[in-house]
């Protein structure tokens, strides 16, 4: 009896360690909206940035700066994921993931693999390339690179080199497609500087996705004080929610949000058609709130008026005088469109102080949502856990 | 005769003496003509910048090796005040530009973060970029410095009386740093 005793003793003990190991706490900083719940349910991997699933539930995180994807299963069934396996190594800047047809499908910034673990081990024992590095554009300023699968063609892109840069002839600041062996290279649309996601709304054809604004707007007309062209810059651009359609123009680095030019640009003697052909935003955002990845939510968790809405992850921003973004918010949508948005996880205090940076969102299989945190080095899941929608 | 040599080792003695304050001072003058260094360059690297352009830099595509170097100061000032949210002085930018000429030209990099006089010499610490070898050549000695793995070192205690020389190599290059001379290696011109 003594030594049961004895052993449970040491089992709660050696269950709290791992526990505290597993950093679980949510900071009670963090606000969450009324009848939802945040929780953390990974806390091992550093600087978690993309997330996606495979069909089996194990879910997959790229960190680009130690150059792998992570696969990530929660076995037990208690909500966390504590098996976390290597699934591909040696990738730096690895980033956009998809996963289709049995393959991981991911991209570094000047290339695309895809990668298959059939023995469902965690770890992949299949890669292939399918665009080598040297035949897409890589590094520079915004070198992040998303993938998309959809209709038997494979979508990617690449923002801009700067700021504002002219990068012409790069094959930059582009949305282009590929046949699923790497061939047939086809431009999509121009005109975005740094989207680092792309999807397809659901029950459509439409890819959408977030893109960032350009920074230092307001510095043509003031530089001295070194403020970064305040108090222009405080509010321009916004961040975009884009449709994005064959052929379609979306400014960068010329225009910003609803055909605005920038000043450096404004004495071209094309900049009117440039805004006339550029396509406005579906939705603009908080300006520098760094819109980084979006989801459409098509759970069962949620109430059912979320379904068809966007999940957006705001990274923050640097380019104002207060910080400002730093949260995920939903995006409602009527018949097809956005209408309006509001926040549902903030990780800024009132005091202005960030206790996390959100970079991307996922429906997770049980229809919560998770959340990246790559400056926390944590995911998040947040749940419904209210009784009826008000 | 002794009175001689009594002289000469008087003479002697107030010549070493004088040396010993004269180096002294230099290194305190050129300490301070430097300015402070509030932001060490390569670990501010990594923790500020790292996340977006990749350890050491490595996430910099090849068109940032052929920036101009007035564009590359105006660049690091602009990203360590932007998106690193630091308030950096004119040799915190100094200094992490000297880093970024060195990634750019892929060189290795020194820089002395501190020189502590004790009563036995002196001794150096500071960083430089990981992997870098790194030696101290004191007067004629070849000292090899262990580097960690986020590049700090901290040197052996050596006479300060001696002309002291470090010199730090890559797989591409070798590069010399004086610390009386400089804080920190430039690579380009």
């Amino acid at each position: 009896m003594k030594s049961k005793i004895t052993f449970l003793f040491l089992a709660f003990l050696l269950s709290g360690f791992y526990l505290s190991a597993q950093e679980t706490a949510v900071d009670p900083g963090i606000k969450v909206r009324k009848g939802f719940t945040l929780t953390v349910v990974e806390s091992s991997v550093k600087s978690p940035r993309f997330m996606t699933f495979d069909d089996r539930g194990t879910l997959y995180v790229s960190l680009p700066g130690s150059g792998e994807i992570k696969s990530l299963r929660d076995d037990n069934h208690d909500g966390y994921y504590e098996t976390v396996k290597t699934f591909v190594s040696g990738y730096p800047t690895v980033h956009g993931m998809y996963f289709y047809n049995g393959w991981l499908w991911f991209t570094q910034t000047g290339a695309i693999f895809k990668a298959m673990d059939s023995d469902h081990d965690g770890v992949a024992d299949k890669t292939e390339t399918v665009i080598p590095k040297g035949k897409l554009p890589s590094g520079g300023g915004h070198w992040w690179r998303p993938v998309l699968i959809h209709n038997n063609r494979l979508y990617t892109a690449i923002g801009c080199s700067g700021n504002i840069s002219i990068d012409e002839g790069t094959g930059r600041q582009k949305i282009w497609s590929y046949n699923l062996q790497g061939g047939d290279k086809q431009l999509f649309i121009s005109g975005i500087r740094n989207t680092e996601k792309l999807l397809v709304r659901p029950g459509t054809d439409e890819i959408w996705g977030m893109d960032h604004g350009s920074d230092w707007f307001g510095r043509y007309l003031e530089d001295k004080s070194d403020t970064g062209g305040q108090p222009i810059t405080d509010y321009n651009p916004p961040g975009e929610m884009n449709h994005y359609v064959k052929g379609g123009f979306y400014g960068h680095p010329f225009i910003v949000g609803d055909r605005v030019p920038r000043y450096e640009y404004m004495d071209r003697p094309d900049i009117v058609e440039l805004a006339a052909k550029t396509i406005v935003p579906e939705w603009s955002t908080g300006a520098h709130w760094a819109p980084n990845a979006m989801v459409f939510y098509t759970g069962k968790q949620f109430p059912e008026s979320y379904k068809g809405d966007a999940f957006v992850a705001f990274h923050g921003s640097w380019n104002r005088s207060q910080k400002a973004g730093y949260c995920v918010s939903r995006v409602l949508f009527d018949q097809g469109h956005p209408y309006g948005e509001l926040k549902y996880v903030d990780f800024l205090t009132p005091d202005g102080q960030a206790l996390g940076r959100p970079v991307d969102v996922e429906v997770a299989p049980d229809g919560s949502l998770l959340i990246s945190d790559d400056a926390g080095n944590k995911i998040y899941r947040l749940s419904w856990t209210g009784k009826s929608e008000k | 005769m002794n009175q001689k040599i009594m002289k000469m080792i008087f003479l002697s003695a107030s010549l070493a003496v004088g040396f010993i304050i004269f180096t002294a001072q230099r290194n305190i003058e050129v300490y301070q003509s430097e300015g402070e260094v509030q932001y060490p360059p390569v670990s501010t690297f990594e923790s500020g910048c790292a996340r977006c352009h990749g350890p050491q830099g490595s996430f910099y595509g090849a068109s940032f090796g052929k920036l101009p170097d007035a564009k590359l100061k105006k660049f690091v000032k602009d990203m360590m005040k932007g998106p690193a949210g630091l308030k950096p002085t004119p040799s915190d930018i100094d200094a992490m530009t000297a880093y970024n000429q060195a990634i750019a030209a892929q060189k290795p990099f020194v820089f002395i973060a501190d020189i502590d006089t004790l009563k036995t010499g002196v001794q150096f610490s500071g960083e430089c970029m990981p992997g870098n070898r790194l030696l101290m050549i004191a007067g004629k000695d070849s000292l090899k410095i262990q580097v960690d793995q986020e590049g700090k070192w901290q040197s052996q205690v050596v006479k300060q009386s001696q002309r002291i020389t470090f010199r730090a190599g890559n797989e591409n290059d070798t590069v010399m740093l004086d610390p009386y001379e400089s804080k920190w290696t430039h690579t380009l011109e």
